[in-house]
């Protein structure tokens, strides 16, 4: 099984476990853990293991992150040093996470790692500033 | 393919649709059946940016009497979506292979109508509705999410 784990600087990773259940009741498979602005951020690297080790009945892990080259990425590549069973994967949103939850158990770590990282990307949309072209649902084909 | 998923939802397509049902339906896009978004452009602009990746096609009832036979005889699968299920009893009756099963999702209590499931809330008329799709052989149940459990429409009593 793959373990999703969310981390953050502050309380993101918090507000996108709480946002995500809307979509989803069980969460066991899914775990956060916050950088606070009080924290030692030596100190990181310990409580990222051990949340790491709290997961149960969990071989693999996807760790969402926010920012490439935070200490929250960091450190979770300090630990993926000596653990071939992690992926990392920056600029989480609550599209990323939820596709993490619902799709894991459909792929291997790194086909999930990179199904998430497409469906963020495709969940960013631009919409205004340009003119709306209405498509012809009368004459669509199916 | 018939439709592979047909749901009532009185918010017509938002987040748990785009994210989770049609994610487990995989189709080649959403019929939205709905008089009133159909006629109007800032609606029908709202919910064709709905989905992600995903054709949203809208048509009045009697536009999808068409339409919606046409999707229904297609090789590929799409979804059906109505924000009343009186919307399904006139496609059914004016002969759309609706598919075999459907889903109640969050319908709003307004004036007229009963809460008869978490999230769904039906007046006497869509209750009607659904007794005639029910007596049709059609499967209904109640199911908000796909990871709750659906509750069949047979088994919840509905005082008259």
């Amino acid at each position: 099984m793959i373990g999703i784990l969310i981390i953050s600087h502050g309380p993101l990773a918090e507000g996108i476990l709480e946002s995500s259940r809307f979509f989803y009741d069980d969460h066991r498979c899914i775990r956060t853990q916050v950088l606070a602005k009080e924290d030692d951020p030596s100190a990181f690297f310990q409580t990222l293991k051990h949340a790491c080790e709290a997961f149960e009945d969990v071989e693999d892990i996807l760790i969402l992150t926010d920012i490439p080259g935070g200490t929250p990425a960091n450190t979770a590549q300090m630990l993926m040093q000596d653990n071939p069973h992690i992926r990392l994967l920056s600029g989480v949103n609550l599209m990323m996470a939820l596709d993490a939850v619902l799709s894991r158990e459909m792929y291997d770590l790194d086909a999930l790692a990179q199904h998430c990282r497409q469906s963020a990307i495709d969940s960013i949309q631009l919409i205004g500033g340009q003119e709306y072209a209405e498509t012809d649902d009368v004459n669509a084909e199916f | 393919m018939a439709f592979v998923f047909t749901r009532v939802d009185d918010r017509a397509i938002h987040g748990q649709t785009v994210t989770l049902w049609s994610k487990i339906y995989q189709n080649s896009g959403i019929l939205l059946i709905d008089d009133e978004i159909s006629n109007d452009p800032m609606m029908r602009r709202i919910y064709k940016n709905a989905a992600v990746g995903v054709n949203v096609y809208i048509y009045t009832v009697e536009e999808a009497l068409q339409k919606a036979k046409q999707a229904a005889a297609s090789e590929k699968s799409y979804l059906l979506i109505a924000r009343t299920p009186l919307v399904f009893e006139q496609l059914y009756k004016g002969g759309v292979d609706i598919g075999k099963k459907l889903t109640l999702g969050p319908v709003s209590q307004s004036e007229g109508r009963k809460l008869l499931a978490q999230f769904t809330s039906l007046s006497k008329d869509e209750i009607a509705a659904c007794n005639f799709l029910s007596e049709q052989g059609l499967e209904i149940v109640f199911q908000n999410i796909p990871t709750t459990p659906a509750v069949d429409w047979k088994s919840i009593r509905i005082e008259p």
